[in-house]
């Protein structure tokens, strides 16, 4: 494993001479980066021989998963941004460095700086601190002030109710008038998990119960949902718009179509100051039975591996730091974890909207985080999934939802739970399958050798050896041995947080595992039905253009190019681009749709539609086999055809006994490399949908990917990877044991 | 019993004219060989008449029927490929029964013509093969047994026997003949090769350049070629083409003079078969070269820079040596075809 990190390592290691601190803490392209960068000539010049390298944390999905994978590779980093949520699994790990020494060895520390309860977070069980915070977001209702003083409405108080919220939604929500106003909902609605979290708190309700125990099946839970499943589907009061998963929902508001947005973070304050139309402030989420109200924050630590623990410390001081965390405040990052930074005039900005900033500040005390658990993303996944089934569906039964997200979360912890006391993999797994796979190799190298050649021929084989050794480095480095190691991996249980040689074994539990488990379930069959409908379908498109495209008439070659246009594009441009076709109000699918007279589907967002959606998408792709079946057509002899002609078969006739046997062996190809492709299908679910709504575009390479790189269950990923193979490699004997009874080769041919 | 009257067909692919004014009348159960060289359009007639290909301009009839804008099918002719154009994935069984499939004939019946025209071909033995486990000729058999299994009208033949050896091709010719007497269908057969128009036709019809050279019964074409692209398409070795000019009745090709009684003075083509030609008086040439084929012996000849003579003696005859000057010719003024400057025949000798 480190082997394949070699090139990265050497570069790392070639900086001598000065002593170098890495930080990860900023994403490139944002403000902050400048300022950190900054800060970081201001540290060198105060100490001299250090030099300060930032690396930019990856965007969207990958900046939670870089630190970990440079981690794992045994690659200096001494400073880290994470979030507050992956703090557990750090901890738990014990991927981080304890600062608790140097805290107390530092006469400048004192506690009482930062907001308690933000810092309480971010301290062990036994009181252990292991990082200083970022900035932090606890979660709000965003208001737009001139739609409701439009219906009459006054602007909330800071102790609004439920029943104060749902009077105004109702108020709120106006059809469109005909007019040439559009329809304006009371809230649009924010629906992951961590949004969704306040309502259930504010009920009374909780995640986990007091011995750690996954309690969304209480009643109070389920009210919790069930209210927000009627101000979507009774009271018909809250929208969603954009595609589900990885779209925010803040474009009804921003557009002025809604009362209410939230509950959401500071994130949108940001966003929202380019809005002119109208004016909007936040007031605190409206109080149920208690008020509550969820926090998000990203904080700084310092790994375990740092090669300088002591100026990683110092440095973090700084970014904690007054004057870091007031620009950050300035330039809109969040609230910082400083009380000076966050009550100063940076922060709460008197000359910008929104004008109650201090919202974010007075609910602090009220604000909670999601409980401590080791591996939060994997059971926002297994959650996620029921949630949107609860929030989209309009027939669905909540408490069955709530019951199933208890029974899932609950699985997980208890997995967790044994995941410790597993015994460690013999160090020897990983290089011994190696040693055997290689062995296996040699021998039916030489197995199939047999007879010792002449002496000439020995000469020719070696220079032919030594041509193919390039090659065959690349194929023994970069696939036989991933492979091998994932087989070894396929066995443990393992997480990039720690050490490589720290793998836990667990024989073939993780395949086993993938019987009990319903997303893995749902997976396949999201998957064998998405193959199962398109490969056909795509077939006989692409046959069918062929056939259109085979005849050399006018045009046909900017046709033919055309159609196998989408073939070259990106797939996740072609995700991107579907995104918006199959939007479900103003894309351009539905408005065909309507325009014959049928009204479109929600496609990506109803579970039903999401992968006919898929399915529909890859017909637009099938440029590249129809190529294929064109070049076949026209490698038969024409004199076929005319003789069919004379024989007095139609056209159908021809088709069926004449050019159909002989595409039978391209059939066949198509056939194969679609059933490949569709069941690796993997960019556009990942673009598009996430794989959502609920599990319903889960693909398995989507789901391994998230297992293995997302929740960092590298082993069950790796299980998954080769279960995927086995079936995959099954599908296909079967297709070519069943392809002799249909193909017919062109070797056949008389000459 | 099918009468095929072609009328003025014409055809033109873009600028280039394919075909020009061909009529043509088969007979009902004639045998009609359209023989001429590569590009000639022999093989684009065809296909207008099987109904692949249409015509520019005129008509072709069936019975005095036009049948232009028909579907091959809906004409009830049938073709038999210079590749053969078996369906490589059926059996020969397959094969010979499509056409009746096609028509969904009853099952009974198709197994019976089947077992028929197996039996008529000798393909009895060879119905459960594919055709690429068929030699040439055996697939050949197959082809013409598809073609009369269903009793067309027409039989369309396009260079069938091109892609046989030598001696397979003298063999099929030969069947391709007994089988067109027993069934008697009317039938168009294209070749290139003169030889197997001058052994299988009744009539032949010689096309050069998308124009009807002549048409006739073999021996009418070897005798009397009307032009003198026919005089040299037509017969083994070529015949030989001397081209003058004739002043006051003599003919005068370089060292060469002839008389030649009451024709017009103008540049005129002399014709002379090699086998009408023998050593003997007349002009002296110089021999270039002996071919001896056992059965003849092929003299060629010299008479000056410009012009050689080929000469085809019966049997393995003592000639003079390669090199020799003076030998003798005799042109028995019997045997002279003349041709004006257009290539059209002058009827001096008749």
């Amino acid at each position: 494993m480190s082997a394949l990190f070699l090139p990265l390592v050497l570069s790392t290691a070639c900086t001598v001479d000065e002593r170098t601190l890495v930080v990860m803490a900023e994403e490139e392209q944002l403000d902050s980066w400048i300022v950190l960068e900054d800060l970081a000539r201001e540290f060198e010049a105060e100490h001299p021989g250090v030099h300060v390298r930032l690396l930019p944390l990856g965007g969207a999905a990958g900046a939670q998963d870089k630190g970990k994978f440079m981690l794992a590779g045994d690659l200096q980093l001494d400073l880290l941004r994470i979030d507050i949520t992956e703090l557990a699994a750090y901890v738990g790990e014990g991927a981080l460095l304890d600062l608790s020494p140097c805290f107390e060895a530092d006469p400048t520390w004192d506690p009482q700086d930062y907001f308690p309860s933000v810092l309480a977070a971010l301290r062990a069980p036994d009181g252990r601190l292991y990082g200083l915070p970022s900035t932090f977001t606890p979660y709000v209702m965003y208001v737009n002030r001139d739609l409701l003083h439009e219906r009459g409405l006054e602007f909330p108080t800071p102790d609004w109710t439920w029943d104060d919220f749902l009077r105004a939604a109702r108020s709120a929500t106006r059809a469109a008038d005909g007019n040439g106003r559009p329809a304006t909902v009371g809230i649009s609605l924010t629906q992951w998990l961590q949004a969704v979290a306040p309502w259930i708190w504010q009920n009374g309700a909780r995640l986990l119960d007091d011995e750690g125990r996954a309690a969304m099946h209480e009643p109070a839970f389920v009210e919790a949902l069930e209210f927000l499943h009627g101000l979507l589907h009774e009271e018909r009061v809250a929208s969603f718009d954009a595609s589900f998963q990885n779209q925010l929902s803040q474009g009804l508001f921003q557009a002025g179509r809604a009362a209410f947005y939230g509950p959401v973070g500071y994130w949108e304050t940001y966003r929202f100051r380019h809005i002119e139309d109208f004016a909007w402030d936040v007031v605190p989420l409206p109080r149920g039975e208690r008020s509550a109200t969820a926090i998000a924050m990203t904080v700084y630590v310092v790994p375990r591996t740092s090669a300088e623990p002591e100026l990683a410390y110092r440095f973090l001081r700084r970014m904690a730091g007054e004057r870091y965390q007031r620009t950050l405040a300035r330039i809109g990052n969040g609230v910082p974890g400083l009380i000076a930074a966050a009550r100063s005039a940076d922060f709460l900005k008197p000359d910008v909207a929104p004008a109650s900033e201090h919202v974010f500040l007075d609910v602090i005390p009220e604000a909670r985080f999601l409980p401590p658990l080791s591996n939060w993303r994997a059971i926002e996944t297994l959650c996620q999934a029921e949630l949107e089934g609860i929030l989209l569906v309009e027939d669905f039964d909540v408490a069955a939802a709530c019951e199933r997200m208890r029974a899932k979360t609950q699985r997980f912890l208890d997995r967790e739970a044994r995941r410790r006391s597993l015994p460690r993999m013999a160090p020897w797994a990983v290089p011994g399958t190696l040693a055997l796979g290689l062995g296996v190799l040699v021998a039916i190298g030489l197995f199939r050798r047999g007879r010792r050649p002449v002496a000439w021929r020995a000469r020719e084989e070696r220079q032919a050896y030594v041509l193919l050794l390039p090659w065959g480095l690349g194929f023994l480095l970069f696939l036989v041995g991933p492979a091998l190691v994932s087989l070894v991996l396929a066995c443990s249980e393992w997480t990039p947080l720690r050490p490589f040689a720290d793998k836990r074994w667990v024989a073939l539990e993780n395949v086993t595992r993938l019987f009990s488990d319903a997303t893995f379930a749902t997976s396949l069959k999201a998957t064998a039905v998405y193959a199962l409908v398109a490969v056909p379908l795509g077939l006989a498109l692409a046959l069918a253009l062929a056939l259109l495209l085979r005849r050399a008439t006018f045009g046909v070659g900017a046709v033919r190019t055309l159609a196998y246009l989408p073939a070259i594009v990106s797939p996740v441009i072609i995700g991107a681009l579907w995104r918006v076709l199959l939007r479900a109000d103003d894309g351009l699918v539905n408005a065909g749709l309507e325009a014959v007279g049928l009204t479109g589907p929600a496609w990506l967002r109803d579970p039903d539609w999401v992968v006919p959606a898929f399915v529909l998408m890859s017909l637009w792709s099938v440029g590249a086999q129809m190529l294929v079946f064109l070049g076949a057509l026209q490698a038969v002899d024409p004199a076929l055809e005319e003789a069919a002609r004379i024989d007095g078969a139609g056209t159908w006739r021809r088709f069926r006994h004449v050019l159909l046997p002989a595409l039978t062996p391209v059939v066949l190809f198509n056939l194969l490399t679609g059933s490949i492709n569709a069941f690796q299908i993997f960019a556009q679910p990942y673009v598009m949908t996430g794989g959502g709504p609920g599990d319903a575009s889960r693909f398995l390479i989507l789901y391994l990917y998230q297992t293995g790189f997302r929740h960092l269950d590298v082993g069950y990923a790796s299980a998954i990877a080769w279960v995927v193979f086995a079936l995959l490699a099954l599908l296909c004997l079967v297709l070519l044991r069943w392809s002799r009874r249909w193909v017919w080769y062109a070797a056949e041919t008389p000459s | 019993m099918t009468r095929l009257d072609l009328e003025q067909i014409g055809c033109t692919y873009g600028t280039k004219r394919v075909l020009d004014d061909v009529t043509l009348t088969v007979a009902d159960g004639e045998f009609l060989v359209i023989v001429g060289p590569s590009g000639c359009g022999k093989s684009t007639l065809l296909r207008i008449v099987a109904g692949l290909a249409s015509a520019t301009s005129g008509s072709v009839r069936m019975d005095g029927v036009a049948v232009d804008g028909l579907e091959p099918r809906e004409r009830d002719v049938a073709m038999v490929f210079q590749n053969y154009a078996l369906y490589p994935h059926m059996s020969v069984r397959k094969n010979l029964s499509f056409p009746l499939r096609v028509a969904r004939r009853p099952r009974s019946e198709i197994e019976t013509r089947v077992r028929a025209v197996a039996v008529k071909l000798g393909l009895s033995e060879l119905l459960d093969r594919r055709p690429a486990q068929l030699s040439g000729g055996q697939m050949q058999r197959v082809a013409l047994g598809r073609a009369m299994i269903r009793d067309p009208r027409v039989f369309l033949f396009d260079e069938p026997l091109s892609n046989l050896d030598a001696q397979l091709r003298t063999e099929m010719r030969g069947e391709i003949r007994r089988l067109h007497r027993e069934l008697g269908i009317t039938t168009l057969y294209v070749t290139h090769d003169q030889e197997e128009a001058l052994t299988l036709g009744d009539r032949i019809c010689v096309l050069h350049e998308g124009r009807i050279q002549q048409i006739g019964a073999p021996l009418e074409l070897y005798r009397k070629p009307r032009t003198s692209f026919v005089a040299r398409f037509i017969g083994t070795p070529a015949m030989n083409l001397v081209g003058g000019e004739v002043q006051g009745e003599v003919f005068r090709a370089g060292s060469l003079e002839l008389s030649a009684p009451s024709l017009p003075n103008g540049p005129t083509t002399l014709g002379i078969r090699p086998d009408e030609l023998v050593l003997g008086q007349g002009p002296r040439l110089t021999l270039v070269a002996v071919e001896r084929l056992g059965r003849e012996t092929r003299l060629e000849c010299e008479l000056d820079a410009r012009t050689r003579l080929v000469v085809c003696l019966p049997g393995d005859v003592p000639t003079p040596a390669p090199g020799a000057r003076n030998v003798g010719v005799e042109l028995r003024s019997e045997a002279l075809h003349w041709f004006d400057a257009a290539g059209r025949r002058l009827a001096a000798e008749l």
